[in-house]
C-alpha cells in the first residue's frame, strides 16, 4: 500500500510541477508558441499539395512535435490530478477498513 | 414898684447838689427899700450877678415855656446834667427835688455800672469763644499735619505748587482762614512729597538686594536638586533591580515620586526615589501570597508550561498528514487551485 501511495504521490508532484510550469512566463510563452505553430502547420497542411509527400510529411512532423509537447504537458497534469484522486480513494478505503 | 428878679439858676452838673429851679421859690424882691445893710450889700452883689445872666436865662425860660408848657403837676428836674420832666407826685414822694435828684442820679449811675458790667461780661465771653475757636483750629491743623505725614502724597509738579500758593494768597486776602489753612497743609505736603528721602532710597536698595540674593539661592538649590536627581535615576537600575526590570513597577515608582515630592517638597531627589521604591515594594508585598498554602494554590492555578517541569499537559499526538493532504498543501503552496 505504501508503494502505491508513494507512486501516486510522485505522479501528483509531477503533475503539480507541470501545471506550475505552464503558469510561469516561460511556460506560457512555450504553450502559446506551440499553439501558434500547430495552427500554422494545420493550415499549411490544408493548403499543401496532397501529392507532395515530402511537404506533407514535413508539415505533419511539425504538427506532431508541437502536439507532442502540448500533449505531454497535458498528460502530466492529468496524471497528477488522477493520482491525487487515487490517493483520496486509498485513504477513504483505509479509513473505512479501520 | 419893686422889680422882682428871678434868681438865676446855678447849674452844678454831675453832682447831687440841689438846684433851686422853682421860680416861685427863687423870687427875690430887690426893690424892697431899706433892707438891712450887710444883707443889702450881699443882695446887691447877688443881684448884679443875677442881672448879668438874667436876660439869657429869660430867653431860655421863655423858649422852654413856649414849646412845652409844663403841666402844673410836672416839674423839670436835672439829673446828672440832663433835664427830666417828673411828676410832682414822685418828687414829693421822694422827699423833695433834692432827694429825688439824688435818688435818680444814683439809680442812673447804678444802671450805667450794670450796663458796663454786662458789656464787660459779654466781651469776656466773646474773647473766650474766640480763644476756643483758635484752640480747635490749632488742633485740627496739628491732626491734619499728622495725617499728611502718614500718607505720603504723590510728587506735585512745580506748576501745581505755584497754583496752590496763589490760591493761598487769595484766601488770605479774602479773609477765608479755613481755606488758607487747608491750602497751607497741601503746600507743606507737596513739598514733603517732592523732597528726596535718603532713608526711603536706602530701604528700597536693601529690599532689592535681598530679593536678588533669594533668587540666586533658589537657582542654586534647583541646580543641586537636578544633579542629585540624575544621579539617583542612574543608580536606580542597579539599586532596585527588581523594580526596574518590570515596567509596571517602574511606572508605580514614577507616580510615587511625584506624590512624595508634593508631600515633602523640601526632600532631596535621592530620598524621594528611595521612599517611592520602598512604598512600591511594600505594595507588591501586600498583594503577593505569603503563606505556603497560598503559594501552592497559586502554582496549581498556573496554566503556563515551565521548562524542566515534570508535569505536562496530555495532548494527543499531531495527526500525520495524508498523501492527499500533502498534495493539496503542495498545490496551495504553488498557487494552483485545490
Amino acid at each position: 500500500m505504501s508503494n502505491d501511495v508513494d507512486h501516486f504521490l510522485n505522479i501528483a508532484r509531477l503533475g503539480i510541477d507541470a501545471e506550475a510550469f505552464l503558469q510561469t512566463p516561460i511556460g506560457k510563452h512555450l504553450k502559446e508558441k506551440a499553439q501558434t505553430e500547430l495552427d500554422v502547420a494545420i493550415n499549411e497542411l490544408v493548403d499543401a499539395d496532397p501529392d507532395d509527400v515530402k511537404a506533407n510529411r514535413e508539415i505533419r512532423n511539425r504538427i506532431h512535435v508541437v502536439g507532442m509537447f502540448l500533449k505531454w504537458m497535458d498528460e502530466a497534469i492529468t496524471a497528477g490530478n488522477e493520482a491525487h484522486r487515487q490517493l483520496r480513494d486509498i485513504e477513504d478505503r483505509s479509513r473505512f477498513s479501520e | 414898684m419893686g422889680k422882682k428878679v428871678e434868681a438865676p439858676e446855678v447849674e452844678v452838673s454831675d453832682t447831687t447838689k440841689a438846684e433851686m429851679i422853682d421860680p416861685n421859690a427863687t423870687m427875690v424882691d430887690l426893690d424892697v427899700e431899706n433892707p438891712s445893710e450887710p444883707e443889702q450889700q450881699v443882695d446887691d452883689v447877688r443881684a448884679a450877678i443875677y442881672a448879668k445872666h438874667a436876660e439869657k436865662r429869660q430867653e431860655e425860660i421863655t423858649g422852654q415855656a413856649a414849646t412845652d408848657e409844663l403841666p402844673e403837676d410836672e416839674i423839670t428836674v436835672k439829673v446828672n446834667g440832663k433835664e427830666l420832666k417828673v411828676p410832682r407826685e414822685k418828687v414829693d414822694a421822694a422827699g423833695g427835688v433834692v432827694a429825688y435828684q439824688k435818688n435818680a442820679a444814683a439809680s442812673e449811675l447804678l444802671n450805667q455800672a450794670s450796663a458796663e458790667a454786662r458789656r464787660v461780661k459779654e466781651e469776656a465771653e466773646a474773647l473766650e469763644r474766640r480763644r476756643r475757636e483758635l484752640d480747635e483750629r490749632e488742633q485740627r491743623f496739628t491732626q491734619a499735619q499728622l495725617v499728611t505725614a502718614q500718607k505720603p502724597a504723590p510728587p506735585v509738579s512745580d506748576d501745581a505748587q505755584k497754583a496752590l500758593a496763589r490760591q493761598y494768597h487769595d484766601a488770605m486776602l479774602d479773609g477765608d482762614i479755613d481755606k488758607a489753612d487747608e491750602l497751607l497743609l497741601q503746600i507743606s505736603a507737596a513739598q514733603k512729597a517732592t523732597a528726596v528721602n535718603p532713608d526711603e532710597i536706602a530701604s528700597i536698595a536693601v529690599k532689592r538686594a535681598r530679593e536678588e540674593l533669594t533668587a540666586e539661592e533658589r537657582r542654586k538649590q534647583a541646580e543641586k536638586f537636578e544633579a542629585e536627581r540624575l544621579e539617583a535615576v542612574a543608580e536606580f537600575p542597579t539599586k532596585y533591580k527588581d523594580l526596574s526590570s518590570n515596567d509596571i513597577a517602574r511606572d508605580l515608582v514614577d507616580d510615587q515620586t511625584k506624590r512624595i515630592y508634593r508631600e515633602h517638597p523640601d526632600w532631596g531627589a535621592k530620598a524621594i526615589i528611595d521612599e517611592a521604591a520602598k512604598r512600591v515594594r511594600e505594595l507588591i508585598k501586600s498583594v503577593a501570597p505569603t503563606t505556603a498554602s497560598e503559594k501552592v494554590d497559586a502554582k496549581r492555578n498556573l496554566t503556563q508550561i515551565r521548562a524542566g517541569s515534570a508535569r505536562s499537559v496530555n495532548r494527543p499526538p499531531p495527526k500525520p498528514q495524508t498523501g492527499s493532504e500533502y498534495v493539496s498543501s503542495l498545490r496551495h503552496q504553488r498557487g494552483l487551485p485545490t
